[in-house]
Order: structure tokens, then C-alpha cells, then sequence
């Protein structure tokens, strides 16, 4: 019996120490706001997948592959420095949602997260209004077990969060202004 | 150290007949769903569709195994670096056992005596008796291994090495590894029906389909994007698969081995059982916290009920039943 459990716990030290996997837990973001206005005139930006640079504060610029088709792959040109591409996997124009997601790997700099995937929907908010709504999936971007500070899932959250909130604020600030 | 294990097997298998003893006929089985950012396990009583109760459980739990008679359920805790056991009949928690630094995917055999946790941070499957609370044996795979499956006649064990695109077969008795084969990229939930063992590929957005015998792929199916997990019904005819980024499940017909249908359910549908009655499907909707009741036949959504945040619900998390056919 001794002589098992030492063969176990031998057996940990051995396989332990590895680069390269995911954090056990995917993270979700939501975030929405009420904006007085018109559905049509909210997605007339956010429907722009191909130029966020016009209601994202920190996007500087943006380069596309084919504008704003399913499949193309934009790169953000970011103001504090940094990149970041993402493709586009879903547009309905009709429903007025879309869907992307980001290339791994991401700059941490920039979105210090894994596998991260979008999808931002406007609708009317039944007061005349619409309401938008950005949701986000990610993991951390630290991979392996115990991350250090500003990898974790803190750091990740906090990032996108700020990211969200910022540019709908922005969003309802630019259009209530028209 | 076979005779040891003999000697375990035989004690949890006393221990599980007394397990379930006193505890009287339980109703309709229980759906267990692993909510991973409440640190709770939704228990949905499958007669009625309403979660009965909800269990405080350790760390962000994910995967979640039960016996074929729901005596013994075992999830997995991630964070809390353990498994919980939990007593079937009574819907209590029994206990929580240090298992490794990662246990994720785990499946029981099929008295509940044993528990396979798949290690995925330090690449072991560890063997807990679950009589005795503790792990008795490691065994080393591959790269992270997620998802872990007790084929139904039990003689093997099947383990996916993620970031290794392979599968391990182990043998249940001896529990040595046997063949390993490749699969897709990154293999995660696994199935088998028949003589085929399904592994759905999350990068590969396909299904592998391994001939168990042989040990070698048969046919790469195309799904949808990023699967997860499957589950099959109607007498093993047709498979399930959860597609995370597509809000869908693929419906894979076993006999052409192609996906005919996709039925739309929640937002990243991950973790998939099929019930005892082998008509319906129940699917856990990570994003929305739901648990989708799809009936296998008309391929419609009958029923949604809400959980608790985050459901994950990876592996068997439906008793089967003793005279289930697969």
C-alpha cells in the first residue's frame, strides 16, 4: 500500500510543468444600453464591422480583407499602440446582429485574452428607443494553471469590460447627438 | 497490485449495493449540471423538467459522471483541484477528494465503484475508488486529456489527449494503456456506439469515427463550429454533437456516418446526455445558463430550463439506466 501511494505521488512530479492550456473556465461578458434612437440609425455603426474606428474609442484605424462580407478578416489598428485581427462570422443585417471573432494569437497588450468571440445585436427597445447589447466569450490569457497578475482572469475581464462599456457609451453619446 | 485492485473493486462494489440500499425507489432520473461560474450543480428532476435542487459544490465545477443506477454522481472541480461525490438518492454531497492539480472530463464505471478523472494540467487519468475516497492509481497520457468515456460492456476506458489530437484506449482490468490513435485536432467529448467510438475534434470542427476493434480511424465527419461533446439517441442511430460558436447541434446519422440535420438550440452549447428513455437529449447552453430538452425523433427543442451560470455539464450527466441497449 506505501509503495502505491509513493508511486503516485512520484507519478505528479513527473508530469508536471507544461506550457500551453487553456484556463479551465471561459469567461462572459455582457453588456447592454438603452439609446434614444432608432434601431436603423445604431446599426448604421455598429452593423459598420469594417470601420469600428467611428464609434470605438480605442481603435485608431482599421484595414479589411472584404469590407463587411462574412469571412473577412479586419485588422485594428489600436491608438496606444498594438493590433488586433478578428474575422467576421456571422452579419444579419436584418436582425441586425453580428458576430466575430478574434486570430489568435492576440497582442496581451492589446486584449490579453484566449479564443475570444463577439457578437453585438441591436433591437428596439419598445419605447421608441433601441437597445444594444455586446456579448463576449474568452478565456484568460495565461493558458496554464495559476496565472500571474495581468494574465488572470481579472486582468481579462477588466480589459474587456473597459472596452465595452467605453465604446457604447461613445455609441449612444454619437447618435443621440445626430 | 492487481490483487489490490481486485480487492478495491470488490469492496466498491459492497459499498455501492449498500450505497443504495434504504434509500428507497428515486422518481424519474436527475439531470446533474455542473454551473461553472456558480460553483453549483443544478439538479433537474427529468419527469417534471424543474431543477429540484441546487448543491453548493467545490471550484468552478465541469465534468460530471453518474451510474448507470444514479446512486454515485462525480463532478469535477477545476479550481478546487477535486472531485465531489454526490449521493444519488438522497441529492447530497457525500464528499470531496483531493484529485490532482486539473481533474476536468471523468466517467464512472458502471456501478459507481470507480471514477476516471482525466488530469488536464499534469496528463494522467487518476483511478478513484470511490468506497475507499481515495485515488489508487495514476496512469500517464497524452497531452491534456479532456474528455474520458467507460465503454458500455466496460472492458475499456477511453481517454482524449487534446493537444495531442489523439485517443487512448486503456484496458478497464489491467489499466494499462493500450492503443493510442490520432484523431482530429484537438479531441474533446467522446462516444461510443457500437463498434464505433466518436471523438468531436473543437479545432478540426469535425467528428473522428474510430473502429474500436482495429483502433483506427474510419471517416472524418464535418460538424459545425467548435464541437464539443456528443450524445447519441433512438437506439444508437443517430449521434448529437454540440457546436459551441454555432448554437446548434449536429445530427449525425451512425449508419451513412454523416451529419443529416443541425438543430438550433442555446448560446455555446457544451456539455450533452441523452436521457433513459432514448428519445430526447438534454443540452447544456453555457452562455445562456439552460439546459435545452431536444426530442431525437422530430428533432424540436420540447423544453428550456433555466440553470445556474456558466452550465457545462461535460459528460454522462443522466444516469442510463441499467436496460439502456448502447
Amino acid at each position: 500500500m506505501k509503495k502505491l501511494l509513493s508511486i503516485v505521488a512520484a507519478g505528479s512530479l513527473l508530469w508536471a510543468g507544461l506550457a500551453e492550456a487553456h484556463g479551465p473556465t471561459r469567461q462572459k461578458m455582457v453588456e447592454t444600453i438603452e439609446i434614444n434612437a432608432a434601431p436603423e440609425a445604431v446599426w448604421a455603426l455598429v452593423g459598420d464591422y469594417a470601420h469600428p474606428e467611428k464609434w470605438m474609442p480605442p481603435v485608431e484605424s482599421t484595414t479589411t480583407t472584404s469590407g463587411n462580407e462574412k469571412g473577412s478578416v479586419r485588422e485594428l489598428h489600436i491608438k496606444s499602440g498594438g493590433t488586433l485581427k478578428e474575422e467576421l462570422k456571422d452579419i444579419d443585417a436584418a436582425k441586425m446582429s453580428l458576430k466575430y471573432k478574434a486570430i489568435d494569437p492576440t497582442d496581451p497588450k492589446v486584449l490579453p485574452v484566449n479564443n475570444y468571440a463577439s457578437e453585438i445585436s441591436v433591437e428596439a427597445n419598445g419605447a421608441g428607443g433601441s437597445k444594444v447589447e455586446w456579448k463576449g466569450a474568452y478565456y484568460r490569457w495565461f493558458l496554464n494553471n495559476n496565472p500571474p497578475e495581468g494574465e488572470n482572469e481579472e486582468a481579462a475581464n477588466s480589459v474587456v469590460g473597459k472596452i465595452y462599456k467605453d465604446s457604447l457609451a461613445n455609441l449612444k453619446a454619437l447618435v443621440e447627438k445626430k | 497490485m492487481f490483487a489490490l485492485g481486485e480487492k478495491s473493486l470488490q469492496a466498491a462494489a459492497l459499498a455501492a449495493a449498500c450505497f443504495c440500499a434504504g434509500g428507497g425507489a428515486a422518481a424519474a432520473p436527475f439531470a446533474y449540471i455542473t454551473n461553472q461560474k456558480d460553483d453549483s450543480v443544478s439538479v433537474i428532476d427529468t419527469a417534471s423538467g424543474q431543477v429540484v435542487k441546487t448543491l453548493a459544490v467545490g471550484g468552478q465545477p465541469a465534468g460530471v459522471a453518474t451510474s448507470r443506477d444514479g446512486a454515485v454522481v462525480a463532478i469535477s472541480n477545476p479550481a478546487g483541484k477535486q472531485i465531489t461525490l454526490i449521493d444519488g438518492r438522497a441529492q447530497s454531497v457525500w464528499a470531496s477528494l483531493p484529485v490532482g492539480e486539473g481533474p476536468l472530463g471523468l466517467a464512472m464505471d458502471a456501478r459507481g465503484g470507480r471514477v476516471f478523472v482525466a488530469d488536464f494540467y499534469e496528463n494522467y487519468l487518476s483511478v478513484l475508488d470511490v468506497a475507499e475516497q481515495r485515488v489508487v492509481k495514476r496512469i500517464p497520457v497524452g497531452s491534456h486529456p479532456a474528455g474520458v468515456l467507460v465503454d458500455p460492456d466496460g472492458a475499456k476506458i477511453y481517454v482524449a489527449n487534446r493537444d495531442d489530437d489523439s485517443v487512448s484506449a486503456i484496458d478497464a482490468a489491467t489499466l494499462e494503456v493500450g492503443k493510442t490513435v490520432r484523431v482530429g485536432k484537438h479531441p474533446f467529448g467522446l462516444l461510443v456506439v457500437g463498434k464505433h467510438l466518436f471523438a468531436a475534434n473543437v479545432e478540426g470542427n469535425d467528428v473522428s469515427v474510430v473502429d474500436t476493434g482495429r483502433m483506427e480511424v474510419v471517416k472524418h465527419i464535418p460538424v459545425g463550429d467548435r464541437p464539443y461533446a456528443l450524445a447519441a439517441a433512438l437506439g444508437g442511430s443517430r449521434v448529437f454533437v454540440t457546436n459551441q460558436y454555432d448554437n446548434t447541434l449536429s445530427v449525425i446519422d451512425t449508419r451513412k456516418l454523416e451529419t443529416v440535420a443541425s438543430v438550433k438550440v442555446g448560446e455555446y452549447p457544451e456539455g450533452i446526455a441523452s436521457h433513459p428513455d432514448d428519445r430526447h437529449v438534454y443540452v447544456a447552453n453555457w452562455f445562456n445558463n439552460t439546459v435545452s430538452v431536444v426530442d431525437a425523433q422530430n428533432l424540436k427543442v420540447e423544453k428550456t430550463i433555466l440553470t445556474g451560470d456558466g452550465s457545462r455539464a461535460f459528460g454522462q450527466f443522466i444516469p442510463l439506466g441499467e436496460a439502456t441497449a448502447r
